[in-house]
């Protein structure tokens, strides 16, 4: 494997139901950076979130994904996430009964105790201590300062019965507590007002500036996000392969053109 | 197919659960005179009632072929004052009052004195029997649940020892939980645990009630011992008075050796509310039969429960929200997690007697199946004999969803973890409602503990 390139997708090939929606991808990023995929519905952008955090659905016949020179795809989700990756949910899942507030403090422990264990390997050092509830009240205020939502959404269940807006600050404030290295984030601006939009992405751009180093790949329908979080590299996904690759113009040629021009012209039938 | 060892006749021919034992065992509990004629009634009550069938709806689904009652009753017949006492014996906390039992003796109790001198009587059941006499015998299995309701409610009147009395005197409000604490150790063979709680007008108060068993270890040098079967064949009464107000919780942690029978019922009077949580995690085998009776207009009773099970335990509830009076509201939610091969049934049935108009009587049972090998048995019904009521139910049995599972794994929850967070929060509604927080989190530690 090449170790050189941050995180790389290699000629992937997924498959849901027995179905190829992915035929081929490629894609690498460099630590720091900031990539959308941009495509049509349907074109395989939310495959390609799931693939990369390991969906059980989805099923790769062909090709690798490589993380700081780790074989993602032989992890599995919780391991993945531990090791830096991150998927902002388009349709985020309720987790009824369980607090926005114990949810997260799972999850940062876990974080703790298993990064903790794969230093020693495999086994869990006696004296590893959870993050103390002060700490984690701390950064969870923080957080939630970040993304303007109230004190009382920390005792929220969690995603259960939020607004859509709701429910995309709470995927962001995960990111905030769980500071991954590389986040994806699977349109997030869908079923967002105006405000709400501006409020998340410039919770993820805070969060940027404090981890310059974070690699954040954007996954969009609309060029509008992009308005806010702005990416140096944007990439067309057209029927499982990204067909066109460009900078930020690209989006904006997108927005006035439309897809169309980039699709392949279908075979013709005699 | 009869059930061979429930049969009364065997018991009594085997000579010991005659007159002179229950003589001899009323005297070990320094019973007064109207105690012992309690027990003898229960005694002649017993014996003519017959064992569960399984031709009996109610016991249909269970088997109890296993169960070695006689060997039990003879074990409890010659044992009964000599229970082992621990070193040590921890007591529940509470500014208001507490009692403590060890095999069926008290250990201690404790009131607020400022309680004691409103009339509040909290205590053990021995106790109040030797000394509340009058006060208690009026309600001691006379009008709430009464020896001729069962076969084993008639056991009960017979042996009934250890457990708590608790009557609260018209308008005084209990702010702090009371609680109590019945423990049993490793090799004790019965627990015939009785709860009797009257509210009087307009009185208010909150009582928590665990019940644990010391885990069995086998005799010294000999630890590959099975333990011996237990009897847990217990009683509650609660008996709410006019515009009295209960919170009641009472959580089971029973060995897994322990075959437990209860019987519970409330009688709640006009504008009565109970707000009662069944908390159910240990015991082999479990039949419990609970019921609240509306018998004056307005009352309410809210009953939730918890319940969790793994390895080849059997739970088998049945609940019976009586509206007999008119306008008056029970609302029933039991939540069930299952593991490993543990089997629940839950029957549940409400039933609207001729005249009580204005009715309102809701029951759910949701079901959590974490193991395929599990199996939960859902049976709701609904009884109406007045028109102008609205009753309804609803039984679910869902496993753990691969959706949520998946969403937790991306936050890098190992699986482990997510199952629990999964299992916490399907009975988060239920555990929420239980007023103390030392109790919430002891029974969530529990809970996650069984999760592995």
């Amino acid at each position: 494997m090449d170790t050189s390139i941050w995180f790389e997708v290699k000629n992937l090939h997924v498959s849901v139901a027995g179905k190829p929606i992915l035929k081929g991808l490629n894609l690498s990023m460099n630590a720091g950076e900031v990539h959308a995929i941009m495509g049509p519905n349907g074109s395989g952008k939310s495959t390609l979130a799931y693939s990369i955090m390991g969906h059980p659905n989805y099923t790769v016949t062909q090709g690798d994904i490589v993380f700081e020179g780790k074989n993602v795809l032989a992890m599995k989700p919780d391991e993945r996430s531990r090791l830096g990756l991150f998927l902002a949910f388009q349709y985020p899942v309720a987790i009824p009964g369980v607090t926005v507030a114990n949810f997260l403090r799972t999850a940062v422990n876990a974080r703790i105790k298993a990064t903790a264990a794969a230093q020693h390997d495999g086994v869990l050092p006696a004296d590893v201590k959870s993050i103390s509830i002060p700490e984690f009240r701390k950064q969870l205020r923080d957080a939630m300062r970040i993304l303007k939502v109230d004190d009382s959404f920390a005792s929220r269940y969690l995603n259960d019965g939020f607004s859509g807006g709701e429910k995309k600050r709470a995927e962001i404030l995960q990111m905030a507590l769980l500071k991954p290295q590389l986040a994806v984030l699977d349109e997030t601006d869908s079923g967002l007002d105006i405000d709400a939009l501006r409020i998340v992405s410039e919770g993820v751009n805070i969060l940027h500036e404090r981890d310059p180093q974070m690699g954040i790949l954007v996954i969009t329908h609309y060029q509008r996000l992009l308005n806010y979080i702005r990416p140096q590299f944007v990439h067309v996904l057209i029927n499982g392969q990204v067909a066109e690759s460009g900078g930020p113009d690209l989006a904006l040629q997108l927005e006035e053109r439309g897809y169309d021009w980039l699709r392949e012209p279908e075979p013709e039938v005699k | 197919m009869p059930i061979v060892n429930l049969r009364p006749a065997p018991l009594v021919k085997s000579g010991e659960l005659n007159r002179e034992a229950i003589e001899h065992y009323s005297a070990s509990q320094n019973d007064p005179d109207w105690m012992l004629a309690r027990r003898l009634e229960a005694l002649r009550v017993f014996r003519d009632t017959p064992a569960p069938q399984r031709s009996d709806e109610l016991w249909r689904r269970v088997d109890l072929s296993t169960l070695k009652l006689e060997q039990i009753l003879t074990a409890i017949t010659s044992n009964s004052s000599s229970a082992t006492m621990p070193a040590e014996v921890p007591h529940p906390s509470s500014a208001s009052g507490w009692v403590a039992h060890v095999n069926g003796t008290s250990t201690g109790t404790y009131l607020n004195p400022e309680l004691a001198q409103q009339g509040v009587v909290f205590t053990d059941l021995a106790t109040a029997i030797q000394q509340h006499g009058d006060l208690i015998q009026k309600y001691l299995m006379t009008e709430c649940v009464k020896v001729s309701d069962s076969y084993f409610a008639a056991l009960h009147g017979v042996y009934l020892r250890g457990g708590t009395v608790l009557v609260v005197p018209a308008g005084v409000h209990i702010k702090e939980p009371l609680r109590t604490l019945t423990r049993m150790t490793a090799w004790q063979p019965d627990s015939f645990t009785h709860t009797l709680v009257v509210l009087q007008e307009g009185a208010q108060a909150t009582l928590i009630e665990e019940f644990t068993s010391d885990p069995v270890e086998g005799p010294a040098g000999n630890s590959s011992a099975r333990p011996p079967q237990v009897l847990v064949n217990g009683a509650v009464e609660i008996i709410l008075g006019k515009d009295s107000q209960l919170d009641y919780i009472s959580l089971q942690d029973w060995g897994r050796n322990v075959w437990n029978f209860t019987t519970e019922r409330a009688h709640l009077y006009e504008s009565a509310t109970v707000h009662w949580v069944l908390g159910g995690l240990g015991a082999r085998f479990t039949k419990t039969l609970l019921e609240a009776d509306l018998l004056g207009p307005k009352s309410t009773a809210l009953l939730s429960g918890v319940f969790f099970t793994d390895s080849k335990q059997q739970m088998h509830i049945d609940t019976q929200q009586n509206h007999i009076a008119p306008a008056c509201k029970s609302d029933l939610l039991y939540k069930v997690a299952l593991r490993d091969e543990s089997r629940t049934v839950w029957r549940g049935n409400i039933r609207v007697f001729p005249g009580a108009q204005k009715s309102d009587g809701y029951q759910a049972n949701r079901n959590l199946q974490l193991s395929p090998r599990s199996r939960a048995d859902s049976i709701p019904g609904l009884e109406i004999e007045a028109d102008d009521v609205r009753c309804t139910h609803g039984a679910t049995v869902g496993q753990l969803e691969e959706e949520p599972m998946f969403y937790m794994a991306t936050r890098g929850l190992p699986e482990v973890d997510a199952r629990r967070l999964m299992v916490e929060g399907f009975f988060a509604p239920v555990i929420d409602r239980i007023p103390l927080e030392e109790t919430r989190e002891r029974l969530t530690s529990e809970i996650s503990r069984k999760i592995g």
